[in-house]
Formats: structure tokens, C-alpha cells, sequence
């Protein structure tokens, strides 16, 4: 099975455009491995109780959620703050998918 | 996970105005340390990421000299992670697009930084195990 | 002349320039002496929030001496005694209604805009 890897760095409050990254996930989902990667802006989508919850969007879709360590820091969101689902990985996890061969797009 | 992939790269963004300057370092920096070659293809404003003129200053909102500030520049990020990659025995190439350069008079690049066209990109590509295109917004 | 600037790009180019570069513009043009606040919007709101702590960098062995602290220029701006506004809706979207937060700052909504507006010669959004 193929496996992707989708970046997400925008704030989904601010970008309406992420609904397509989690629209795609979903689609792939259906045939391939599916992870979404959350760095810069977009790990604000990953905290519970925000409006545009990329989560609760892929909820039931098969799609593994994480978030960047750093990005989580450098904006102030403990890792408690996170929703269910939402692993906290270092930039090592983006880069053993692109070592692996994984398929990754980044928006 | 160690081996002699390699890895390619393309960016857009130019320095100083983005996230993602500083997440791709990051990125970049831990590709090496897991001993992967890398390839980097700078079209448009990235390529001014390795020009050579960065100068650092001070700041006076944040209170601090020249020294004290030690202001980042792109250009000693990438030859830091040029020098970690010979250290590491692992290959680093840098393109600049061409025309890119030429359209910006970004010609001073730092040593070891290539001037090359989209098909070195191709070529890159193809010759890698993994690509990852970073476009801008 | 008083200057509203308003904010939204937020933590861009944080790590290069240690600091964000609209904040730190509105304190040179105070210092310049421009009558300014400023108005933070979408993902800047996050800049009101206490406990950010971006790590300093390092790039291939090169560490840098200064991680941006993009919440502290806020609050250094205000004990200059610029104003600082926020888009209470903005928080609440993403989930920061309750979060620990600068004290000197002045929640407004979309809609009592032009209220605010009026205060100022001029609005600029960066």
C-alpha cells in the first residue's frame, strides 16, 4: 500500500484552503497510508476547542494526525492542549518519511 | 534509520520573510545528521537563501551590539550544514536557479553554491530517493 | 497622528530575525516618535498568549544565541505604553479564550471596528 505524508503550515482559521489538504486525506485514505504533519501555523488546527479542528475533520478517516514539537513551543501550546489523536513528533518524523520513500506533500 | 539516500529539496521562499526558511534548516540539518546525501534546487527568491552580502546588525529594540545580537543569517546556515555534510562524508549540492539569479542580481553566492537551470532540478530528482517540493504561499 | 497597525502574519521569519518585524517596527516608529498601537489579528492573536518558548536554533552546529520571544515584544511594547488590541473572535477560534494572557490588552470584536477605527489618522495592515 502507498503510503503520503501531507504538510499542513497554515492556519486553518486563516486559510480556508486546508479544508483541500483534509479533503485530499480523506480521498487518499480510502486507497493508501494517510499522515498529516501539522508544523508553523498549522499545529493551531491541532488544539482542543478551536473551530477549525483538522481532528475532528478527518475524525474516522484512517488518518494519522501529529504535530511539530517545535511549532507547538514556539506558540505556546502544551502538549494537554492538543486534541485526542494529535501525536507530538520531532522534525525527525518528516524526515524519516521522506527517507523511507513516503510520498509528501507540503502546503 | 542511516543509509546513503538522497534527498531533494526545492524551495522558493527568500530570506528573512518566511516560516518555513527555518523549518527546512531544520529539516535539512537532521537529514544529514542521518547521513543522507542532500540536494537543494532555489528557484525564485530562495535564491537569495546562500548570497553571500547577509550582513548581520545590531538591534537596538532588542537592546543588544552587533555581537551580543549574533543576528542568523541563511547564508551560515547553509554553509554551516555544507561543512556538517563533508564532516558527516555525505554529499550537500546546492542549484540556484539561473535565470532567478539573474532577474534578482543575486550573483554573489557563497562558495560551493552552483548555478544551474530547472533541468538540474529534473536531473536532481530523478537521481534522488525522495523529493520534496516547498512552494510558497 | 495616531497609527493603528494591524497584525495578522504571525511567526513569520520569527527565527531569523529574533522577533517578529511588524512588532518590532511598531516600537522603532514610536521610537521615531508615531503615536501607534496596534491590533492583532488571526494567527497573531497567539501573541498575547504567555508560555511560548521557541528553543534556540541550531543549523548545522550553529547555535543561535536568541529564540524569538514574539510575546514579550508585545508586552515590552505595551509598558512603553502603546496600546494593544485583539480580536476576542480570533482567540476564541482557536480555542485561546481562556489561555494565560498579557493583562494589558484590550479585547474587541470585528464588529466594534469602526468604533476603534475612529481613534486613528491612520489604519495600516501589514
Amino acid at each position: 500500500m502507498k503510503s503520503y505524508l501531507l504538510v499542513e503550515t497554515r492556519d486553518p482559521h486563516e486559510m480556508r484552503d486546508v479544508d483541500w489538504t483534509c479533503d485530499v486525506a480523506r480521498a487518499l485514505s480510502r486507497k493508501a497510508q494517510v499522515a498529516l504533519l501539522l508544523t508553523e501555523n498549522g499545529v493551531f488546527g491541532a488544539r482542543q476547542g478551536c473551530g477549525e479542528n483538522l481532528v475532528r475533520k478527518l475524525n474516522g478517516q484512517g488518518v494519522a494526525v501529529f504535530a511539530d514539537r517545535y511549532a507547538l513551543a514556539e506558540r505556546g501550546i502544551d502538549a494537554r492542549d492538543l486534541s485526542d489523536g494529535v501525536s507530538v513528533v520531532d522534525i525527525d518524523y518528516l524526515a524519516d518519511a521522506l527517507i523511507s520513500g513516503v510520498c509528501t506533500a507540503w502546503r | 534509520m542511516t543509509g546513503k539516500q538522497t534527498i531533494t529539496v526545492a524551495l522558493m521562499d527568500a530570506p528573512f520573510e518566511a516560516s518555513r526558511t527555518a523549518t527546512i534548516m531544520r529539516l535539512i540539518d537532521c537529514v544529514v545528521d542521518k547521513g543522507c546525501n542532500v540536494n537543494v534546487f532555489a528557484y525564485e527568491g530562495a535564491v537569495y537563501l546562500p548570497f553571500a552580502l547577509q550582513k548581520a546588525h545590531a538591534n537596538s529594540i532588542h537592546g543588544r551590539d552587533v555581537d551580543e545580537e549574533d543576528h542568523p543569517l541563511p547564508r551560515e546556515w547553509i554553509a554551516a550544514l555544507m561543512e556538517k555534510a563533508r564532516v558527516r562524508g555525505v554529499q550537500f549540492d546546492w542549484v540556484n536557479c539561473g535565470l532567478c539569479v539573474d532577474e534578482r542580481g543575486a550573483f554573489e553566492a557563497i562558495d560551493r553554491v552552483r548555478r544551474g537551470a530547472p533541468a538540474d532540478f529534473w536531473t536532481m530528482a530523478t537521481s534522488s530517493d525522495n523529493t520534496l517540493v516547498v512552494g510558497t504561499n | 497622528m495616531k497609527v493603528l497597525n494591524i497584525i495578522s502574519s504571525a511567526y513569520r521569519a520569527t527565527l531569523e530575525e529574533q522577533d517578529d518585524t511588524i512588532v518590532w517596527l511598531s516600537h522603532m516608529l514610536a521610537g521615531a516618535g508615531a503615536e501607534i498601537d496596534i491590533l492583532l489579528r488571526g494567527p497573531a492573536a497567539n501573541y498575547i498568549v504567555k508560555g511560548q518558548e521557541a528553543g534556540p536554533l541550531s543549523i548545522g552546529g550553529r547555535r543561535q544565541k536568541h529564540a524569538p520571544d514574539v510575546h514579550g515584544q508585545v508586552v515590552s511594547f505595551a509598558e512603553k505604553g502603546g496600546g494593544v488590541f485583539v480580536i476576542e473572535d480570533d482567540l476564541k477560534r482557536r480555542g485561546l479564550a481562556k489561555a494565560p494572557a498579557l493583562a494589558a490588552v484590550e479585547f474587541v470584536s470585528t464588529r466594534r471596528l469602526p468604533r476603534l477605527f475612529e481613534r486613528y489618522d491612520f489604519v495600516w495592515h501589514w
